[in-house]
């Protein structure tokens, strides 16, 4: 039995809420600067645009930090654990037999905070799957959804650890050769 | 520039075409639109020179506009795709399939043999005229349909990728052959 790895060893880095801070400013800027475009000549909509778009910053951004805080994953020896929720709390168990693949990611502002994002897929189809098939990109997502478990904010270094340590376990619960390959 | 070799890219390269090919593709829209512009706005001088019997120097400062941005469009795209071309990554290991690319935001993905549902190979426009073949492999998550390809390679090393990949799958997840009744 090897010892279990969890986000206490290898954690989301704290500057991946800075990072994700700086997107949703960026965004909210993009598309609030149309908004202000559209009504230059009501100079009060564009007092009342700048409040409102506080307000969504700050919830997008409490809303990470505690999607954040109640994310948790640990590697067993036969199953991934997944723990996620602020209010409904929910638990997965996902068995490294029926992983699809294993993504590596770096974008552009990973690049600059040192970070990388690990996701995990295997073939479920839950609920709104074809919603989520349309959006393809939502890589940043913290949590699982769907048929992906997606851990941002990862050092570099922890994410190839872990990318190895999936893989590891992947060969360690082979497919019976009965199986189709699914 | 140094290319990030593995024992497969050694023995099924990636050919040198790609980078003309994907430099070519993506320049010719953006010299079209540019060679647009550049027309308009040379016929419209020209039109008003000739309505208010002026002499201009627009045309001229216009077309060394135009031919410098498509030379920048065309030398930067060319040296972006050189460098996509160097870290190009791809190796199939004893247990997985191992697919890196993009120099500014990599992405890896590795996909174990027993979830490959399918190898496919395809050439689009470009690829005819350039004489290379794109090898898709498929598991059965959205992501490997756009992450999990090797583009850009000739004709032999597609078939031998493929072979390859096939024949390992075949001995991961298949059972001893019985013949087929009637």
């Amino acid at each position: 039995m090897s010892s279990p790895i969890s986000d206490k060893e290898y954690p989301i880095e704290p500057r991946w809420t800075l990072k994700h801070a700086l997107l949703i400013v960026f965004i909210l800027i993009i598309s609030s600067s149309f908004v202000f475009f559209d009504r230059s000549d009501k100079q009060e909509d564009g007092i009342i645009g700048l409040e409102v778009v506080s307000i969504i910053f700050l919830y997008l951004f409490i809303s990470t930090v505690l999607r954040k805080k109640a994310f948790h994953y640990t590697f067993q020896d036969d199953f991934l654990v997944l723990e996620q929720g602020i209010f409904s709390k929910q638990k997965r168990y996902l068995p490294y037999l029926t992983i699809q693949n294993v993504f590596l990611f770096q974008g552009p502002l990973d690049r600059i905070f040192k970070l990388a994002c690990l996701i995990i897929e295997n073939a479920a189809q839950g609920e709104n799957s074809l919603e989520n098939r349309k959006n393809r990109n939502a890589f940043q997502i913290i949590g699982f959804y769907n048929n992906r478990v997606t851990i941002p904010g990862l050092s570099k270094q922890n994410a190839e650890f872990l990318k190895v340590a999936v893989l590891e376990r992947i060969k360690a619960n082979p497919v019976d050769t009965s199986q189709s390959g699914l | 520039m140094k290319i990030s070799l593995s024992k497969t890219r050694e023995q099924f390269p990636l050919s040198e075409k790609k980078i003309l090919k994907k430099t070519i593709k993506g320049t010719i829209s953006k010299v079209l639109f540019i060679g647009v512009f550049w027309f308009v706005a040379v016929i419209s001088k020209v039109l008003d020179s000739k309505v208010h019997a002026t002499s201009s120097n627009a045309p001229v400062f216009y077309t060394i506009l135009a031919l410098s941005l498509m030379f920048l469009i065309c030398i930067l795209s060319y040296f972006y795709q050189r460098w996509y071309f160097a870290t190009y990554y791809y190796d199939l290991t004893p247990d997985f399939v191992v697919i890196k690319k993009g120099p500014i935001t990599p992405q890896e993905i590795t996909i174990p043999y027993e979830r490959i549902q399918d190898v496919y190979v395809d050439q689009d426009i470009w690829d005819r005229i350039f004489g290379l073949y794109d090898v898709h492999i498929s598991s059965a998550t959205i992501s490997s349909g756009f992450a999990a390809h090797i583009d850009g390679v000739e004709k032999q090393a597609a078939e031998g990728l493929r072979d390859i990949i096939l024949k390992t799958v075949q001995q991961k997840i298949g059972k001893p052959k019985s013949p087929v009744a009637s």
